[in-house]
């Protein structure tokens, strides 16, 4: 990835992205992936939660 | 003698005669000298010429004129008197009565004579050895004019005394050979200008001053002194400081002296240890021109060989030679000369910065301008300038033509964010010295605002272009896999969430820039455990998850 390019998580619950892979329709909850954001046309829960922009601790003189 | 004519018929023809005795007196009579037909030849000329003078001495008596001599004599008018210069005489022979002799010769006017008329008077008999007849037309005279003289003369001073009492003496050398030796004070005059030789005069024990050349000039005298050594006491003087080959005497700088402001170490050495030095003095010379005095120590003390010699702010030559004279108690003398070194400007620049200005706010990866100034001379610019950032101690080091562009452009990172940053220059010029300043009071440098703003549940890579992630924790029982995965190019108002789902596991399952599996419960460990609330167990178990930062 390069500098400043948007990235998201993805989370198999109980599973391995090999077997999502052979059946990318599932609705078996164990398969289904879960998303860090919401796309704002679908209605799938986000379940992982906000994940916030780390910041650099700020430096102060002594 | 009766009947002298024999005219009668006498009886007795024999006693006519009759006589008495008388006595006749012989009284030879005098000669009279005198000068008759004088010439000079040419008739104006100038102080310190010859000139050709001619007459005929008559004998105006029939007596004879004995040996006698025909006087010159240099006059302001017409009569001779005893004031007048005499300008040499001529030896005659005796000169028979009633007779005439020519004489001529030459006659040389002498140098300083001053410019006008005059006369040269011819006078015969000068010695007055003749008795003559008529002692006052013994003189007779010739005007001439004489004109400024066209020689020159020279005057020689011997030193010390005990050489002239040893018998030095000097002399002039021209086209024609050697002139007569002249003794100390003694003036040669009638030289026409030109270059001559004054030569001295071996005498035992004494070192003779150097045979010399000297232009003599019209109308002036040219003085000149030869120093005699004595030759049975040597002395000898040499010089070790400075010396653009030895950094012993000096540190140097590219192989100058940058000693403006501070000293110059003259470092002798007195060879004939036996000899005491009476007066030592300093001088130099620029550009191989006139010696100047420096010092002149008038009690040398053997032992101390170093001189520091003050050398001013401003005293930047290219050709700086240095001479130590001795002289010694037995009257001998030593010099020495140094090389030719080379003096530069010494001081330190005096640098200025002018940006960042005090209270400016940069930002995390805009581009920020440093900007210095120097008074470092121009023959000697900067060779290397140090940008330390300050409080965080990096360095920046620039050479050559970055050292002298005066500005650089920084960038910094979120590492800099500060409300308190400062740049300071160091600046080390030609001249082997530096200088340093810092930009004025404080800037401060804000983190950026973000490239844009994610969605919540999206990220944004970083300027280093890695992501690390690190498991904290395994959640419970279940053993599934997490992955991350690159959102450019995805179409996120997901239309078809298959197709979202296939993209979205194509790219986890690349491994490479468009996305990885980071971590997989059923092989790896999260860095704590614990029981959960409402788990049987705790479920951490595997490999601890160190991920590598991923591209």
């Amino acid at each position: 990835m390069t500098p400043g390019d948007r990235f998201a998580l993805v989370l198999v619950p109980n599973s391995t992205f090999e077997r999502l892979a052979a059946n990318p329709e599932t609705t078996d909850p164990y398969k289904r992936p879960l998303f860090s954001f919401t796309s704002p046309n679908a209605d799938y829960g986000m379940h992982v939660g906000q994940v916030p922009a780390p910041k650099e601790p700020k430096f102060r003189d002594p | 003698m009766a009947d002298a004519d024999d005219d009668l018929g006498e009886s007795n023809e024999n006693n006519n005669l009759g006589y008495e005795d008388i006595w006749i007196r012989y009284v030879p009579s005098k000669p009279d000298l005198t000068v008759q037909n004088q010439t000079v030849t040419p008739a104006t000329i100038n102080a310190g010429q010859a000139t050709d003078v001619s007459c005929k001495v008559r004998n105006l008596e029939t007596a004879l004129a004995g040996s006698s001599k025909l006087g010159y004599y240099l006059s302001r008018d017409a009569v001779y008197d005893s004031d007048d210069l005499n300008l040499g005489s001529t030896d005659m022979d005796a000169l028979s009565g009633n007779s005439t002799s020519p004489q001529e010769r030459a006659v040389l006017i002498p140098f300083d004579t001053p410019e006008g008329d005059w006369h040269i008077l011819f006078r015969a008999d000068a010695d007055g050895t003749v008795a003559e007849s008529n002692e006052s037309n013994n003189v007779a005279c010739h005007q001439i004019r004489i004109e400024e003289s066209l020689t020159g003369a020279v005057n020689v001073t011997i030193e010390p005394t005990e050489a002239i009492d040893a018998g030095a003496v000097w002399r002039v050398v021209d086209w024609m050979g050697p002139n007569n030796w002249r003794g100390n004070g003694e003036t040669e005059t009638g030289y026409p200008p030109e270059t001559y030789f004054i030569e001295f005069k071996d005498i035992p024990g004494w070192k003779k001053p150097d045979d010399t050349d000297l232009t003599i000039l019209a109308g002036q005298t040219v003085h000149k002194t030869g120093v005699y050594i004595r030759e049975d006491t040597p002395v000898k003087i040499t010089l070790q400081c400075p010396n653009p080959d030895d950094d012993h005497c000096h540190r140097l700088c590219n192989g100058a002296y940058h000693v403006t402001g501070s000293s110059l170490k003259i470092r002798w050495v007195n060879e004939t240890r036996d000899q005491v030095m009476s007066l030592i003095a300093f001088h130099y010379s620029l550009d191989g021109g006139e010696w100047e005095h420096i010092w002149t120590d008038s009690d040398p003390n053997n032992k101390t060989e170093t001189y520091e010699w003050p050398i001013a702010e401003d005293f930047i030559h290219d050709d700086v030679r240095v001479k130590v004279v001795a002289n010694y108690t037995n009257g001998g003398r030593s010099e020495a000369v140094s090389q030719s070194i080379r003096i530069i400007d010494s001081r330190p620049p005096v640098i200025t910065v002018s940006a960042p200005a005090d209270g400016q706010v940069c930002t995390v990866g805009e581009p920020v301008e440093i900007r210095w100034r120097t008074d470092a001379d121009s023959s000697h610019p900067a060779e290397q300038v140090d940008l330390k950032f300050l409080p965080f101690g990096e360095t920046i080091r620039l050479y050559g033509a970055e050292a002298e562009a005066g500005s650089y452009t920084w960038h910094p990172n979120e590492s800099h964010v500060t409300e308190n940053a400062q740049v300071r220059v160091t600046l080390w010029a030609g001249n082997c010295t530096e200088g340093v300043s810092e930009s004025p009071g404080w800037f401060e440098i804000r983190d950026k605002e973000p490239a844009c703003s994610p969605e919540p549940g999206m990220l944004v890579v970083g300027r280093t272009g890695q992501v690390g992630i690190d498991w904290i924790y395994d959640g419970g029982m279940y053993r599934g896999e997490l992955g991350i995965f690159s959102l450019e190019g995805m179409d996120l108002s997901v239309p078809d969430m298959t197709a979202f789902i296939e993209e979205t596991v194509r790219r986890v399952m690349s491994g490479a820039w468009e996305g990885h599996i980071v971590l997989s419960d059923v092989t790896d460990k999260a860095r704590f455990s614990g029981v959960l609330g409402g788990e049987p167990t705790d479920w951490n178990e595997g490999e601890p998850s160190v991920s590598e930062p991923l591209r």
